[in-house]
Formats: C-alpha cells, sequence, structure tokens
C-alpha cells in the first residue's frame, strides 16, 4: 500500500465533485474508484482484513479523498472507518469478520446511526430501543435522523437503549448492527446545506429483526470512546476543506491584480494567508499525532476532541476568509469556495458539537463531569435587577 | 477549481513524523526531568528574582545538570552535550514549566543556541576550537541583540566599514541584547558580516540594565561602538548565513520555552476551576469557564506539534524553510498570549497582584509575541513563499 498514490486514485473523483453537488447525488464511479484505490482497508490491520497503514498514512490517505470531494469522502469514510472500527472493536470478530469484509470490500455501506429527530447530543431524549419480538427474537424500534448514508446504507450501527428484559449486563445501552435492507426499516433522505452529495436522512425501525450476536452491549461511557474515530475523520475532512480553501485563495491571490499589484503583494492579505497557512498546519500535526496514538492503541480520546472543536471550527473560518479574498464571485452558486463555505459547518455539528466536546475536554482536565441546573444563579445575588423590572424583560 | 495540490498532504514528510512521532516517550521524559529539577531549584526563588531583576549566576551555571548550557547543540568534541534540537526543545519546555521563569531560558538560548550555534557553523576552526569549549563550560558567556534575528526587516542601527588586511570598523548601537551584564563576548551581525565581540574591546561600550519592562530574569542592556576596531579574527562569517540560522533557532527554541509556560498556565488554571467557587458553584461547572479552559489546553496541544516538527527539522541536514519557524513563532506566540489573557480572566483581579505568576506570563507573553519580528514580520515571511513572490516578481503597474 503506497500512501503517496492515493491522491492519484482521487483525480476522477475530484473532477466529478462540482456536478455531485450540484446534483445532490455521488457519481457510481466514485465508489468504485474508492474501492479500487484500497482505501477502505488502510484503517484495519491485518487479521481484520485491512492493510495496517500507521496513523501518519492513515491521515495522508484520508485528506487525499477529503480534498478531491468532501461528500464522497464522508460517505466512504463513515462507512468503513466509523462503522469498521465500531464493529471491529465491540464485536467479535470471531462472529462479525463477514460483516466488516462486507464494508471493507466496498460490498455494502455502513451508516452509524446517533440522533434522533428530537435531539442532537443528549442521549437522555434517545428513545430507539431493542426489546424481544413476538416471536422470542430480538426487535429494534424507534428513528433517527441526520445520519449520514441513511438513504443509501446497508448495514447500520445503531446506539439503542436495552429493553430491560433484554439487558443482561445492566448497561442499559447497546449498539446494534442492523440490517437496512429489511421489512420494518424504512429510510428517507433530508435535505442539507453543505455535503450535498453525502447521502443525508433518517431510518424508522419498526420491530426490525436483529440477530442476539448482533447486540453489544456498552456502557454509555463507551459511546464517546468509539466517537472518537468519528471526530477524528470530521477533523480531516476539515482540514481538507481548509487547505482546498487556502488553496484557491493563493491562486487568487496571486493572479488577481487590484490597487495596481497582485493581491497577494497587500499585507493583509498575506496575514490572512499565513494565520491560515500556520493554523491548518498545526492542527494537521495534531491529527497526525493523534492518529498515530490511536493506531498504535491509545485512546488518545481527550485530544482528538481537541482536534475536532479547533479543525473544524478552522474550516468555517478559512472559507469566510475565502469569500473576504475572493469578493463576491465566491457567493455565486458553482464557484468552489461557494461550495466549500458550504461544506464546512457540517464538521462543527456532525459527530458532537464544538460545545459538547469543550466540555468533555474540561472532564479531562480534572473539573468534573458536566453539571446541568437551571438558571438561577442571579437570584439573591443583588445582580438580578433587570429580571425583576419590565426593563429587563427583553 | 483544479484540485488542491497535491505537496499540500507533505508526504514526502510523511517518514520523518513518523519518527517523530516514536520518539515522543524518550522526548517527555527529558521535559520531565527539566520540568523536576527546575521545580525544585529553580521556582522557590523565581518570584523573588523576577521582582527585584535579579541575575543568579549559580542558577545559570546549574542549567548544565540538564543539559541547558552553552554546549546543549555542540558536539562532545568541543565541550557539548551533542543534543538534538528536539531533545533541546523538550528540555526548554520542561524547564520553563517547573521554574515559571523564561528569563533564564531566554538566556540559555542566547548564549547556547544562538551564540555558541552561529560560532559553531560559521566560524574559523581555530577560532572554534579555542572558544567552544569555554562557551560549553560557561566560562565564557555569550550575548546577542535579539535585534539580530531580524536581518533587514528593521532598521540597521549600526555601521562595520571593512579596514585594509581584514576586520572592521563599527559605529553605531544595538539594543535589546540579552546578557548583557554577564556576557564576555557579543555575536553581532552589521550589514554584510556577524562579528565575535570581546566586551574589552576599545570602543565598545556596555550599556547595562536597559531592556524591555519584561522578562527580568535575564540581564539586559545595549552596546554602544564608537570607533570600535575589530581585527580580521572577529569576523565570524558573512550575514546571510548567520541571520537564518539565528532566526531558526530564536524562533523554535523559544517557542519551546512557551510550551512549558503555556503548561503552568494550563494547569494552574485547571486547578483553580476546581477550587474556587462562583455563583455558590464550583469555576469549573460553569460552562464557559470548562470551554475556556478546554480551548487553553488545546491551543496548547497544537504548538506543541508545530515545536516539534520545526525542532526536527533543524535536525535534519540541509536549510530548514523559513517558512516552517516562522509559522511556529507566530502560532505559539498568538496562543501564549491568549492563554495567558484566558488565564487572568479565569484567575481575576488577583492576577494583575505584583509578581503573581499570570501577570507575570501575561507580561512576557505580550514580550515574546513582539520579539523576533512579531506578525508584521513574520506573516510576510510564512506568505512569500506560499505565494511564489520574490524580489523580482513585480506586477507592471507597480513598477510604473
Amino acid at each position: 500500500m503506497n500512501i503517496s498514490e492515493f491522491p492519484q486514485h482521487f483525480t476522477g473523483i475530484a473532477a466529478r465533485a462540482s456536478e455531485a453537488d450540484r446534483t445532490g447525488q455521488l457519481p457510481p464511479r466514485n465508489w468504485q474508484d474508492v474501492v479500487d484505490s484500497g482505501y477502505l482497508r488502510v484503517f484495519h490491520p491485518v487479521a481484520a482484513g485491512g492493510t495496517a497503514a500507521d496513523g501518519v498514512s492513515q491521515v495522508a490517505a484520508m485528506e487525499s479523498l477529503a480534498l478531491a470531494c468532501p461528500s464522497t469522502y464522508w460517505s466512504a469514510t463513515m462507512s468503513t472507518l466509523l462503522c469498521g472500527k465500531l464493529i471491529h472493536g465491540y464485536g467479535d470478530l470471531a462472529v462479525h469478520r463477514p460483516l466488516l469484509e462486507e464494508l471493507l470490500s466496498g460490498w455494502k455501506l455502513g451508516a452509524f446511526a446517533v440522533v434522533e429527530r428530537t435531539a442532537g447530543s443528549d442521549a437522555g431524549t434517545y428513545r430507539t430501543v431493542v426489546s424481544k419480538g413476538r416471536d422470542g427474537g430480538l426487535v429494534i424500534s424507534g428513528e433517527k435522523a441526520r445520519i449520514t448514508n441513511a438513504p443509501t446504507g446497508d448495514l447500520a450501527v445503531v446506539l439503542a437503549r436495552l429493553d430491560e428484559r433484554v439487558d443482561r449486563d445492566g448497561h442499559g445501552w447497546c449498539f446494534a448492527f442492523v440490517d437496512l435492507n429489511q421489512p420494518g426499516v424504512e429510510r428517507y433522505p433530508m435535505e442539507h446545506m453543505g455535503l450535498r452529495a453525502m447521502p443525508w436522512g433518517g431510518m424508522r425501525f419498526d420491530r426490525a429483526h436483529v440477530a442476539p450476536h448482533d447486540i453489544v452491549p456498552v456502557p454509555y461511557a463507551e459511546f464517546a470512546e468509539g466517537m472518537a474515530w468519528g471526530w477524528l475523520f470530521i477533523s480531516v475532512s476539515s482540514i481538507a476543506i481548509a487547505e482546498a480553501a487556502l488553496h484557491t485563495c493563493v491562486a487568487h491571490a496571486r493572479s488577481h491584480v487590484s490597487f495596481g499589484r497582485p493581491l497577494g503583494h497587500m499585507e493583509g492579505v498575506q496575514a490572512q494567508l499565513a494565520r491560515l497557512r500556520g493554523k491548518i498546519d498545526a492542527a494537521r500535526l495534531l491529527a497526525q499525532r493523534v492518529a498515530w496514538h490511536r493506531a498504535a492503541g491509545h485512546s488518545a480520546r481527550d485530544e482528538i476532541a481537541m482536534l475536532k472543536a479547533y479543525a473544524t471550527e478552522l474550516a468555517v473560518a478559512a472559507t469566510q476568509s475565502a469569500v473576504q479574498i475572493h469578493g463576491a464571485w465566491a457567493l455565486q452558486p458553482g464557484h468552489p469556495v461557494e461550495r466549500l463555505y458550504r461544506d464546512a459547518p457540517m464538521n462543527v455539528i456532525g459527530g458532537f458539537a464544538s460545545n459538547r466536546l469543550r466540555e468533555l475536554i474540561a472532564e479531562g482536565m480534572g473539573t468534573g463531569p458536566a453539571v446541568y441546573r437551571p438558571f438561577d444563579w442571579l437570584s439573591g445575588t443583588g445582580l438580578d435587577e433587570d429580571l425583576r423590572t419590565p426593563t429587563g424583560t427583553g | 477549481m483544479d484540485h488542491a495540490p497535491l505537496d499540500a498532504l507533505s508526504l514526502t514528510e510523511l517518514p520523518s513524523l513518523t519518527e517523530l512521532f516514536e520518539s515522543l516517550h524518550a522526548l517527555e521524559r527529558l521535559r520531565s526531568e527539566a520540568h523536576a529539577y527546575a521545580a525544585l531549584k529553580v521556582a522557590p526563588n523565581t518570584a523573588e528574582r523576577d521582582r527585584a531583576g535579579h541575575w543568579d549566576p549559580q542558577l545559570f551555571a546549574g542549567l548544565a545538570t540538564i543539559g541547558l548550557s552553552g554546549g546543549a547543540l555542540l558536539p562532545p568534541s568541543h565541550g557539548g552535550h551533542g543534543l538534538t534540537a528536539l531533545q533541546t526543545a523538550a528540555l526548554l519546555d520542561g524547564y520553563a514549566d517547573g521554574s515559571q521563569d523564561p528569563g533564564t531560558a531566554l538566556a540559555a538560548i542566547a548564549h547556547g543556541l544562538l551564540c555558541a550555534a552561529v560560532v559553531h557553523r560559521l566560524a574559523p576552526e581555530t577560532l572554534r576550537r579555542r572558544l567552544l569549549p569555554a562557551l560549553a563550560s560557561g566560562e565564557q558567556i555569550c550575548g546577542i541583540s535579539l535585534l539580530d534575528t531580524l536581518g533587514g526587516a528593521v532598521p540597521t542601527t549600526a555601521t562595520a566599514t571593512p579596514v585594509d588586511g581584514g576586520g572592521a570598523v563599527l559605529t553605531g548601537a544595538k539594543r535589546l541584547v540579552v546578557n548583557a551584564e554577564i556576557a564576555h563576548q557579543f555575536v553581532v551581525v552589521i550589514t554584510e558580516h556577524a562579528y565575535l565581540v570581546d566586551r574589552d574591546t576599545p570602543g565598545l561600550t556596555v550599556v547595562e540594565g536597559l531592556g524591555p519592562a519584561a522578562v527580568p530574569t535575564c540581564t539586559w542592556g545595549e552596546l554602544a561602538f564608537e570607533e570600535c576596531r575589530l581585527g580580521p579574527g572577529a569576523v565570524l562569517g558573512p550575514a546571510v548565513q548567520a541571520v537564518p540560522l539565528l532566526a531558526a533557532h530564536e524562533r523554535v527554541f523559544s517557542s519551546a520555552v512557551w510550551l512549558g509556560a503555556m503548561r503552568s498556565l494550563v494547569r494552574h488554571s485547571a486547578a483553580l476551576a476546581g477550587q474556587r467557587r462562583l455563583f455558590d458553584a464550583p469555576l469549573g461547572h460553569s460552562q464557559a469557564v470548562r470551554a475556556r479552559l478546554a480551548d487553553m489546553r488545546t491551543r496548547l496541544e497544537l504548538c506543541v506539534g508545530l515545536v516539534h516538527r520545526a525542532a526536527a527539522l533543524l535536525d535534519r541536514p540541509g536549510t530548514v524553510p523559513s517558512q516552517h519557524t516562522a509559522t511556529v513563532r507566530l502560532f505559539t506566540a498568538t496562543a501564549a498570549q491568549a492563554v495567558a489573557e484566558s488565564a487572568a480572566a479565569l484567575f481575576g483581579p488577583e492576577a494583575l497582584a505584583d509578581g503573581h505568576p499570570v501577570h507575570r506570563a501575561q507580561r512576557d507573553a505580550a514580550f515574546f509575541a513582539a520579539a523576533g519580528g512579531g506578525p508584521d514580520v513574520l506573516q510576510p515571511v510564512i506568505a512569500a513563499p506560499l505565494l511564489a513572490l520574490s524580489g523580482a516578481v513585480r506586477s507592471p503597474k507597480a513598477d510604473r
């Protein structure tokens, strides 16, 4: 596996990225290119059917694909990296090796279903549950929404509650490996602003069958640990978006003459480019370091959380800078910066939003778990004057 | 849009990064040793030395215990420790963390990692053989103006007139000289060349004590040259070789010091969040406070990667791209100021008490950000290669 060849494998995907965004559909040829490149196997050990690339090389492979087309990247990496790692990490390889091989070969596409219609990060509101069916087997019921690969996926790793009658370990939660091509599963697409070619939508489970060995009980604390794989891939997506934005800025600043000199001769423009260069380098180096640790078997969860919060917000800032440097051209549909501008925000929100990540990071610094209490802390302090007078009613 | 450049992936850099990450455990051990030494031997009187602007020669000599002598980077054949830049950066990181004293670290950088490094790289063999063991042992101390790391970006304040038979006559002044009070020799860069100037050279006056209102635990001063005649043996080498080396070392090693300084701030801030109460709850229960702490730690981790990469590049043969070293300096200085400001926000008014570590850190971070050229020097250094700009490429309109 020569990582340096990946960019070459993805040139066709890059050439189709704009059209894919316009139509909101991933060209079938993209998936074939991803499969042929060997990308789907780089994240996994040989024993699991992978090619066991080191963490630094994994990041290079990811960035190659994300630079070519963020939508294709999200769809493919969600399947092989996040779903693949969850199946490998929490399942039983002796049992689930065929399931994993279907993802790594590209024969099937995986989705990771966590969020429900009524909530984002607050798992307390999740209702999807695995319980006993009428025939004594296990079934899953509920609805997951805003899920990558939901409309087109074949297999979902679903975070679900365990009905107390089937919760042998008392964890209360499980990962359920659910076949999406069966009666009792309904899928639907959802509109989204960016990453438009990425399949995204919801799935309803109405007593859909799940084999007992495909129910993996997990303590809820493990959820964030597993999600860290997702934070990593979303971070690399963001680094690629920021790098692509910087690339377009540099090209524009070199060629566009303004006030009698190329834009790039202006100190203010140089400042924006220099700052971006440093921030992207810093984010990429952190991504490489945490991926290296992760591939070597260490958690690095908190550092990945830091990376995710930083890199995703950087991508948004980078595309805003790109609009500033390009001017109004960049806001026209079809302009590459306009696409990047729309693609960036999903990364901030997907797989734990920044606010939630910062709470986890602080917890790792010794502040203890997040404490949520209803707002009452101005009461009795003498500082709540506005709350007690008409002028303070907002 | 054409596909973003493939070299943006820095694919050629991957093998060296793997080597770097494999060495992290050993680097952490060095960092911990330096931290333990500094916490025990240096930190107890940092606040007092800072308040009094007191220089402690014994403390400076003791830095050799952990390898931070003038010979840190010098080979054993010249009396040095033969450390790599990565190892040296790890020591500076640990030292600054444990000591909360960036001043003595700056003195060590100026002496060993700027002056001794330039002598080692540029001086004739006879001078190297004579001088380097003395610099390594601390028998001789070197000083230098931090402005000499900026090359021609700032106006020249001194001139060097060549004289027949070699050598030069120096006239003018050098400001912002580190180790001014203690140095036996000064490295000075004036127009075409770098020179080694003995403190006792006729025509040189060292004005001690003139320096910034920051980093008071090293000694500052100015050099005044009045018909200061140097012999041919004082010429170290061409400025075009000295300045890039000085700039690279100043950027990377001073940034390494601020890794340690930020670690200390982050640790103390997190501890405070667990102790202090606000609105009848621990400060650390506030989501806003938690976000501030998380961002402080994140900035630190981002800087670690940049410093390590740049230090690893210093250890490789060949020229280190200025873009990389300038990036480290710009990013770390911005992060250091932000982290110090966040710490100040958490500590509240007490952080502004005279001698408070957070107040000192804010003051010194501001100096760190301004020295080394600040953003107005570093940004074009980073952006110019990005834009493939050079002095020879001008737009026709600009020429008219």
